[in-house]
């Protein structure tokens, strides 16, 4: 064989490689936990007169008065004497949050996470919290359009960064906790996420509260 | 002429199928696990749940609770919201019955139990009282129920079996009363 019979199809698997990834590098890129809505809309978003889309029915969102918040906020946190540093640790084999102040549990309860797209572990920090907004995403019979997903916490870090839209959040759809059933989100039952949220601090400069996830889903 | 173009197909595909093969290795999901996190103190307390007694729903706006009463050989198992008994069911001694962690649909106006009696799983979904679990023992009599898990939807039960030796899920829809064969396990 010659030299370029031997140059030729090394060039031209090699090229077939990197074009594979760079196409992947494009996909996980510009991949969002919620396809549609992502983090377009970061302001407040209550609907209490929309009806959602999921599993190809339509479910009615929980009504949200923002006036009442601050009255809630207190009653659900009750007294507070922990100290330390505030920690939310999730666990995906055992699908299980714990939320720890110093070496004070403050809350456990199960979640659901990725089941179509796997939840990321890592260390992350919240960024941003929103009392209700609407998560859109899937496609065809995984389609889903759901207003006022309560208790809404992003977090990211320098590998998941924030356009991607992974969160914590309420989710009134199902009833399936323990189990994984997201697109990547961490979702919660609507009291935990009541509870976890008005926990939280607010995200500053650096950052909000610590958010680890860790372990493997059974997926 | 086609030992040549053999040769050439072939070391395209050992270099192709080679790239693929160190591609897919630095693809590869490696989740964190305990031993990576050093820095980090992770939970070592875990609190137990006890489900069976009572469950609130996840918006908090019921709570189902079960009261026993052993009267003899039979205990009679009542389950309440507030002052309401919604379902009822009187079982030999030694029988048990419980409340699943997931036991409210999303909506609140359903939920399931679950009873072992002499070895045997039943669930109940209230209301209609229907017993998802003899229903799809007849529908499916070489399968095995495992667990109900919780609610897909309002009215959609999320039920993990075993049929033809494989894992898999089903809807049972309180609805139509019918089973649906998803295509993905639920886990």
């Amino acid at each position: 064989m010659s030299r370029k019979d031997v140059l030729l199809p090394i060039f031209l698997g090699l090229s077939t490689v990197v074009l594979l990834f760079v196409v992947s590098m494009y996909k996980q890129n510009t991949f969002c936990a919620n396809s549609v809505s992502c983090v377009k809309n970061l302001n407040v978003s209550v609907e209490n007169d929309s009806v959602g889309i999921f599993n190809g029915r339509e479910v009615t969102p929980p009504k949200i008065d923002l006036t009442a918040d601050a009255e809630r906020a207190s009653k659900v946190l009750g007294d507070q004497t922990a100290t330390g540093e505030k920690h939310i640790y999730v666990d995906l084999a055992t699908q299980t949050l714990y939320a720890y102040q110093g070496n004070t549990l403050f809350m456990q309860a199960y979640v659901s996470t990725g089941k179509w797209h796997p939840t990321p572990t890592g260390d992350f920090k919240i960024w941003i919290k929103l009392r209700a907004t609407r998560m859109t995403g899937g496609s065809g019979a995984d389609f889903y359009d759901l207003p006022n997903v309560p208790f809404v916490m992003f977090f990211g870090n320098a590998e998941v960064p924030a356009s991607m839209g992974f969160s914590l959040h309420g989710a009134y759809w199902h009833d399936n906790f323990g189990h994984p059933m997201s697109h990547g989100c961490v979702n919660m039952r609507q009291v935990d996420a009541e509870k976890l949220f008005y926990w939280t601090d607010e995200p500053g400069a650096s950052g909000g509260t610590p958010v680890t996830i860790y372990g493997q889903a059974n997926i | 002429m086609v030992k040549r173009i053999f040769r050439l197909l072939l070391l395209f595909f050992v270099v192709f199928f080679g790239g693929i093969g160190v591609f897919l290795y630095t693809q590869k999901d490696q989740p964190k696990t305990t031993a990576d996190l050093e820095n980090v103190k992770l939970p070592t307390v875990v609190v137990a749940e006890s489900p069976d007694a009572s469950q609130t729903s996840p918006d908090g706006k019921r709570t189902l609770t079960m009261k026993t009463v052993t009267s003899g050989d039979l205990t009679t198992y009542s389950f309440t919201d507030s002052s309401n008994v919604l379902f009822t069911k009187t079982l030999p001694k030694d029988s048990k019955m419980g409340i699943p962690i997931n036991t409210w649909s999303p909506d609140d106006k359903n939920f399931f139990v679950k009873e072992t009696n002499s070895g045997v799983t039943n669930y109940y979904a209230v209301p209609g009282e229907d017993n998802v679990a003899d229903l799809f023992r007849q529908k499916y009599p070489t399968a095995t129920l495992q667990e109900i898990t919780g609610w897909a939807d309002r009215t959609l039960l999320i039920l993990n079996v075993n049929i033809d030796g494989k894992d898999a899920s089903f809807w049972y829809d309180l609805a139509s009363k019918s089973f649906i064969r998803l295509s993905n396990r639920f886990n």
